[in-house]
């Protein structure tokens, strides 16, 4: 359904994302994972056309969405890793211009928007300015725009940043069902056991490249059992955890 | 030590947050505010020192009262200018909820962070005073005759009068502001002050750009007309009383020159002039006191208000749920139903109505365009403005144009408005459901613009219109104000291909050239227009058959000046021209 082909991008003569390529299909949950500044927000911009590709293309059922852009954002829903809204707008008027900007017809919108603001815990502060928000908040409030217009195609950049427990719980479910009802899923995320738990197909990135790509269940063979911690640990860090922490807690016992 | 960072923090804070964008370069828009802050003054120095140069012999008697028409002018700019200062900074006046959070979780005393913004303002607040100050004082010797020569001692005292007298006006201007405020936060409370604090800033930058505009005009024959016996305004207008403070402290150094005989253009008149200078003594001494007195209350008003209002680091204002009345449900119908009947209509229509009023840079453009155009109305219709016209056919022209000159000026604002992004960064809302048909988005944003910024203005207009020309006339001038609006806002719009209130602001490029000409056919037009206007409306019929020809004609041209483009397309281009990567939105396609 959605494909990355060979997608690169360069700031300044830099590489941060290096000939990357993989398939989304219907149904299916990809989990996008990598250290932070591998690429992975990056990979995901270039995805919904917020940012150009240095080279390389993105499909959608086999067709260039750079084409007809305006057709694939119609069947996509993004969350980015930042929560950037108009501050000064209700989370209420903040959806009803991301459904008319969609054109969703006005009565199905308003009562859409009043029950997933009612199902994400935002009916309390539905009338609050969205700059009087908490993180979590402010990503229910995207997340419900991404859903708003049953979108085919899902780019989920780290969504679970700054929820809480319950609504990380249901954003896990929302996934899986969502992924059941046909929608092709990307879901980039630090938290390990939700991609391990929600995701049938996981990508690692690392400095720009695709250094792994398969199930979870593949990947665990790959690297020798273990956790999807232990696989990503293989695969990524060059530093021995335990010895950074004891560092850390080194440098700062130091009063002198 | 700690004190000094946090007023440097608060100072920094001002210049990269609150007065400046926290994208713009603080050094460069620094320089830039600077440097018209005393090119400014320094040019209104040159002028007022000028009518000096030409007048070398100009006898002390005289140059006394021309004197005074300077301290009006300086002390009364020193004022606004700081006033407008206090009205710009205004949230940021007072601590806010992310001081809370940033400093409110370190171990610092609550007193120490709120005497160190205080400090921070108060730095702020002098260095623009004796920045707009500056020059006008070290010219200040300049601006007397040549052949008058007060001497070493005169010349200290004046400039030292006049510095003082600047500065306290000016201190005066902006602890009024700052009283305003702190006062309405301490009686109403931080929630209810929170939802009228933007409505009051809008109408005091009006107020205050209209009285900043209007000055150059008001600041002549002061002695004759301001402060002429009987005259009520006198002792209720601020300027008055410290042009009275620096009278009693320097008024003697030029009025006890000694008299030589003048030349025979001046023979007359300086013998008069001395006398009626002389006789306005007793008031000087009674505005003099009524500037002491007025400038402690504003300072005590404004220490007691800030104190009481920061006996606690304030928390972020969380608003009670808001109803849904019956009266906003009936708008919106109306607005679903009429106004903008489809989705993206609405989302131009909604989007433009909550953006106007809510953000700072949108409120203060409107403001000023609401300023110039009151200001212009004034001034061109001076004393006919309360003048009842009972002859159809004698109205003046003026009356009937000032309709047309203040819509022409808050519609320019309200383009100037559109052109600048709501919030550039949450742009990509845009983007990613942007399905590239600007035409019904921006017939929103044209729609809601006339009915927020223009039908206020008509009803305004039309309230005094209804007093000075009778209602049958006020009616059918109104009518010509709502079709001239509609189609100045069409044109306005011509061939607009940005995405309002989303796509980044573009300077124009040709402003200098095509601003002079605007303005000139602005003019001319809405005097023509009142022309046609007044010789119609003697007799209805024959009113409504211009209004609707014009109608027709003029709206035949815009649709097909706006058409051409369709023609020959440009891309849509919704990406700003910044070449900054760090602000590219990338909301092309």
């Amino acid at each position: 359904m959605l494909q990355a082909q060979h997608l690169v991008k360069r700031f300044f003569g830099i590489t941060v994302v290096n000939d990357v390529s993989f398939e989304v299909r219907r149904g299916e949950v990809v989990g996008y994972l990598g250290p932070n500044g591998s690429g992975k927000s990056t990979t995901a911009k270039m995805l919904t056309g917020l940012l150009d590709a240095s080279s390389g293309a993105v499909c959608l059922d086999g067709h260039d969405v750079s084409r007809d852009p305006v057709r694939f954002r119609q069947r996509l829903g993004y969350v980015p890793e930042e929560p950037i809204l108009y501050t000064f707008q209700s989370a209420v008027e903040y959806l009803e211009l991301v459904g008319r900007l969609r054109e969703l017809p006005a009565t199905h919108l308003a009562k859409k928007i009043g029950a997933l603001l009612e199902l994400f815990g935002l009916s309390h502060a539905a009338n609050q300015d969205i700059g009087s928000f908490s993180k979590g908040m402010k990503q229910r409030v995207m997340l419900i725009a991404a859903l708003l217009h049953d979108p085919d195609v899902l780019i989920l950049d780290e969504p679970d940043s700054g929820l809480d427990v319950t609504t990380t719980l249901v954003l896990r479910q929302l996934i899986v069902t969502l992924a059941r009802r046909g929608k092709a899923i990307l879901y980039s995320s630090h938290v390990l056991e939700l991609v391990e738990k929600a995701c049938d197909r996981v990508l690692v990135i690392h400095q720009g490249k695709i250094v792994a790509d398969g199930t979870i269940d593949a990947l665990q063979h790959l690297v020798s059992g273990g956790s999807l911690e232990e696989v990503f640990s293989q695969l990524v860090l060059s530093d021995n955890p335990e010895r950074t922490a004891t560092d850390i807690a080194d440098v700062v016992a130091d009063h002198a | 030590m700690r004190s000094r960072l946090l007023v440097r923090h608060f100072l920094l804070r001002f210049l990269e947050h609150d007065l400046v964008s926290p994208n713009a370069d603080r050094h460069e828009v620094l320089a830039a505010v600077g440097g018209t802050l005393l090119s400014v003054s320094l040019f209104l120095s040159m002028i007022t020192m000028l009518q000096y140069q030409f007048s070398n012999f100009l006898p002390p008697g005289l140059t006394s009262l021309r004197s005074l028409d300077d301290r009006f002018l300086w002390v009364s700019a020193s004022m606004l200018v700081m006033a407008l200062l206090a009205v710009a900074l205004w949230d940021s006046l007072a601590l806010d909820a992310r001081d809370t959070a940033v400093l409110g979780v370190l171990p610092i005393p609550r007193s120490a962070i709120t005497r160190s913004k205080f400090v921070a303002i108060a730095l702020l607040a002098a260095g623009t005073d004796i920045g707009w100050n500056f020059a006008p004082t070290l010219l200040r010797t300049w601006s007397l005759p040549l052949t008058l020569r007060p001497g070493f001692r005169g010349v200290v005292i004046l400039v030292l009068s006049h510095f003082l007298t600047t500065l306290a006006a000016g201190a005066f201007g902006f602890l009024s502001v700052f009283a305003l405020r702190e006062g309405l936060t301490a009686v109403l409370g931080r929630d209810r002050f929170s939802s009228i604090s933007s409505t009051l800033q809008a109408i005091l930058l009006v107020a205050l750009t209209s009285a900043l505009l209007l000055l150059p005009g008001s600041s002549t024959r002061v002695a004759q007309t301001w402060l002429a016996p009987n005259t009520t305004i006198t002792k209720a207008l601020p300027p008055l009383w410290f042009v009275g403070l620096h009278e009693t402290m320097a008024g003697s150094v030029i009025d006890g020159l000694p008299r030589t005989r003048p030349g025979p253009l001046y023979l007359g008149n300086e013998r008069e002039a001395t006398a009626l200078y002389r006789s306005l003594s007793p008031l000087y001494r009674e505005l003099r006191r009524l500037a002491m007195a007025a400038l402690a209350i504003v300072l005590v008003l404004t220490i007691a208000a800030a104190a009481w209002n920061s006996r606690r680091l304030p928390v972020p204002v969380v608003r009670r749920p808001r109803r849904t009345l019956a009266v906003a449900r009936a708008w919106r119908w109306t607005v679903a139903h009429v106004l903008a009947t489809s989705s993206l209509q609405q989302a131009g229509f909604w989007f433009t109505l909550q953006t106007l009023p809510r953000r700072v840079t949108h409120r203060a453009v409107l403001a000023s365009a609401t300023a110039v155009g009151l200001s212009l109305m004034i001034v061109t219709v001076r004393e006919g403005i309360l003048t009842i016209q009972t002859d159809v056919a004698e109205v003046p022209l003026a009356i009937l144009a000032a309709q047309s000159l203040v819509l022409a000026s808050v519609l320019t604002g309200f383009r100037h408005a559109a052109q600048l992004p709501a919030e550039l960064k949450a742009s990509s809302t845009f983007s990613l459901t942007w399905n590239r048909d600007l035409r019904p988005y921006l017939s929103g944003v044209k729609r809601a613009g006339w009915i927020a910024v223009v039908l206020p203005v008509l009803a305004g207009l039309f309230v005094w219109h209804s007093i000075v020309l009778g209602v049958r006339v006020a009616i059918l001038h109104f009518t010509t104000g709502v079709v001239f609006s509609a189609l100045m806002i069409e044109v306005l719009f011509a061939r607009y291909r940005r995405v309002p209130l989303v796509s980044a602001y573009v300077p124009s490029s040709d402003l200098k050239s095509r601003g002079p000409a605007y303005v000139g056919l602005v003019l001319l037009l809405s005097y023509a227009l009142a022309w046609i206007e007044r010789s119609a409306l003697a007799a209805t019929p024959a009113y409504v058959f211009v209004l609707v020809g014009g109608v027709i004609g003029l709206s035949a041209g815009v649709a097909a000046f706006d058409r051409a483009q369709i023609f020959s397309p440009r891309a849509l281009d919704l990406d700003e021209d910044v070449p900054s990567p760090t602000q590219r939105l990338n909301l092309a396609g």
